[in-house]
């Protein structure tokens, strides 16, 4: 890993590996604890050519970043918890017009205003099921300031690759973290496909493309195309009165992203650390540092995913079966439920813990001797 | 009596009947008929004597009328 | 480039109903963006029509260019993306009155105060059509609609002041009664620099006139005729030119201030 190493506070690294990645179109609107990515890019957009705006509230931040995306620039805006429910109508409306974007969510506690300050895990659920309909997203969630760097890479590249809004679900605790990072040099980016400049592209969403993704023809390159967010034929146009032109669509902005799970968790990565025991911890995100020095202490598993959404109930099984897990998150138990659909739910237990901190190394280990009776 | 210069030709597929047409027209040369098309739609009908001012081409919500000056191409 | 070559001919004819003001907005304009074209005046290749939800949203998708139809009361906030992402790209926003006075109310100042290069058609029909005739922003007060039953208590927005006192610097009204003038104002609009904003005055027959005594397209019509003025006129709602100043637009700032960011980067 070559580049600079910088001492940073974790959404400054996610700031910087935005530009690293490509992006040079920011949008957003000031919000406690992500505020610092917003400040971040208003200084370094300009430096490297791309375009700050701050716009009147979170709705119009992730439209602009759509808009942007038509234009063939890469975007970005970043909220947390109270912004991100604003932004639902523009996820669920980039998922059905296939628009490349990235959203990050430094999380903290809700309902409503919450804890502005402190940390959360509770929007898990909403960054998959936030907006209406059908559709699916990329989530990951980092843990350190360099996975903040790192992770925000992935995200742009799988947006740029399935043609969806990614989420990078980061939270409080890594978000204003200061840590070492490495502001990688090397950092392998993707850019969308395009259609061939100048022509007319008449069949704009194919209903089976290959590999499920069409290419993008952004505006103002002569492929005269028609993008809504009602329910459209190959070419674009409105059919929202039939059922299978419907079905056909969803279905596919589904499946692009969920038969690739395995692909996305095996190219972003996971940590499982396999110990002689019965027991497995999970965690991801800011709350699995203290899991992993917790796993230690006890001798026991741990996996710690980075991929949240598309969920992979096959690798989970493969590499969890037969343990009695301990899934360790700042919410009332939402990552759990997915592991339970995934493992024997009789051996899926929870330490929900919300509140605003990580629980101790201690806090978890108490709970696994609990557990283990 | 002279020959009209212009004629005005409705897309009948296109026309809703809503007769914005006849209304704009400054010297009444289109009027209501009983004519209508395949959906039902009561259709208006040129009757001669346009003078080519084109409001009813310009005013046509369904973009369905055509003036034509005579002997050109469209 | 005649205007024929700009409509998606394959989808018509459109959804709008018989007689409805949307369908003389498009039909002006197809005209002026063609004849724009042919002029060599504007690129068809660099143009973009953006909506919201509502009838006169639904107009792009007839339009043979770059379109984007997004969710209802957004347009602008799509808009200020693409044209600070692309300022080559020529944008025009098709909006209504619930879209772009409702919902959007805070975009629409919001891209006045910036001075968003674009150009806005609004079409003011005073009620909701697509949802079946409910009040909006612009509603006259008294007015019937299927949520104001018993007359229209609240009093409505005037569209112009609202974007002038926001700092619009073009800003013309007109109604589909005048589609002459209606055509020239969207000439003008697509030559200024900035933030122009046509009101267009339009009729919704079946969800407006047929439940205030406005039976027909034709009486509406006759209605915007009678009951407009481009002098001041007691009783009369003022069309016509209502401010047209110069003010230098939001992307050309921004941008100044990259290249000047960006160059001191370079030579420091």
């Amino acid at each position: 890993m070559s580049g600079r190493v910088e001492f940073l506070q974790g959404n400054e690294a996610c700031a910087e590996g935005a530009i690293a990645a490509g992006c040079r179109f920011f949008a957003g609107y000031p919000i406690t604890p992500s505020t610092e990515i917003a400040e971040r890019m208003s200084e370094r957009l300009p430096e490297v050519g791309g375009v700050y705006v701050q716009m009147e509230d979170e709705i119009g931040s992730l439209a602009a970043v759509i808009g942007a995306s038509w234009a063939g620039v890469k975007a970005m805006t970043a909220t947390s918890g109270p912004g991100f429910s604003l932004m639902q109508e523009h996820m669920s409306f980039a998922a059905m017009t296939e628009t490349p974007c990235v959203v990050v969510n430094v999380q903290r506690g809700g309902p409503s205003t919450g804890q502005p300050t402190k940390a959360s895990q509770s929007d898990v659920m909403q960054a998959r099921w936030g907006g209406h309909g059908d559709y699916e997203v990329v989530a990951l969630a980092p843990s350190t300031v360099q996975e903040m760097y790192d992770l925000t890479v992935e995200c742009f590249n799988w947006a740029e690759r399935l043609r969806v809004p990614a989420v990078l679900l980061a939270d409080e605790v890594v978000g204003h973290m200061r840590e070492r990072v490495i502001l990688r040099e090397d950092v392998e980016t993707v850019d969308r496909e395009l259609p061939e400049e100048g022509e007319e592209v008449r069949e704009p969403f194919p209903l089976e493309p290959d590999d499920l993704v069409p290419p993008m023809p952004v505006f103002g390159r002569g492929h005269r195309v028609h993008v809504t967010g009602l329910t459209h034929d190959e070419r674009g146009y409105p059919a929202t009165d039939d059922p299978e032109v419907h079905r056909r669509l969803v279905r596919r902005l589904c499946n692009k992203v969920r038969k690739r799970a395995r692909r996305i968790h095996e190219s972003v990565g996971y940590d499982l650390i396999e110990r002689e025991s019965d027991l497995a911890l999970v965690a991801y995100g800011g709350c699995a540092r203290t899991v992993l020095e917790a796993a230690e202490e006890l001798n026991a598993t741990v996996f710690r995913p980075r991929v949240i959404h598309p969920f992979d109930p096959d690798l989970v099984r493969r590499l969890l079966d037969g343990y009695e897990v301990l899934v360790v998150e700042m919410n009332l138990g939402q990552y759990v439920e997915m592991i339970e659909r995934a493992l024997d739910a009789e051996c899926v237990h929870a330490l929900e813990y919300p509140g605003g901190y990580p629980p101790t190394p201690e806090r978890v280990i108490e709970e696994a001797e609990r557990l283990q009776g | 009596m002279a020959e009209d210069e212009y004629t005005v030709e409705i897309d009948e597929r296109l026309c809703k009947g809503c007769f914005l047409c006849v209304w704009t027209c400054p010297v009444d040369a289109l009027r209501e008929s009983d004519r209508r098309n395949e959906r039902g739609y009561r259709l208006p009908e040129y009757v001669g004597g346009c003078r080519g001012c084109r409001q009813c081409e310009l005013i046509c919500p369904d973009l369905a009328i055509e003036v034509r000056r005579k002997g050109e191409g469209s | 480039m005649n205007w024929r070559d700009l409509i998606r001919w394959e989808r018509m004819p459109h959804i709008l109903c018989p007689g409805c003001g949307n369908g003389t907005i498009l039909n002006v304009l197809v005209r002026a963006l063609a004849e724009k074209f042919e002029a060599g005046e504007l690129d068809p290749d660099r143009t973009v029509l953006v909506s919201g939800i509502g009838c006169s949203s639904r107009l792009p998708g007839y339009v043979r260019l770059d379109s984007l139809h997004t969710t209802h009361g957004r347009p602008l906030a799509f808009a200020t993306g693409l044209k600070l992402a692309n300022p080559d790209l020529e944008i025009i926003v098709l909006t209504g009155d619930g879209d772009a006075a409702a919902i959007g109310g805070n975009h629409l100042i919001h891209a006045a105060r910036r001075n968003l290069d674009v150009t806005v058609i609004c079409s003011n029909n005073l009620i909701y059509g697509m949802t079946g005739g409910q009040v909006s922003p612009t509603t006259p007060e008294g007015a019937k609609s299927t949520t104001t039953p018993y007359g229209n208590p609240e009093p409505p927005f005037d569209l112009c002041e609202l974007v002038m006192g926001a700092g619009a610097p073009h800003v013309e009204r007109w109604t589909t009664a005048h589609p002459q003038q209606l055509k020239r104002a969207i000439h003008r609009a697509l030559e200024r620099d900035g933030f122009s904003f046509i009101d267009v005055l339009s009729q919704c027959p079946t969800n407006y006139g047929r439940r205030n005594d406005l039976k027909s397209p034709r009486e509406m019509l006759e209605w915007l005729r009678e009951n407009t003025s481009t002098k001041d006129e007691p009783g009369k709602i003022r069309i016509g030119i209502l401010r047209d100043e110069e003010r230098k637009p939001f992307h050309e700032r921004v941008h100044e201030l990259i290249e000047e960011v960006s160059g001191d980067e370079e030579g420091g």
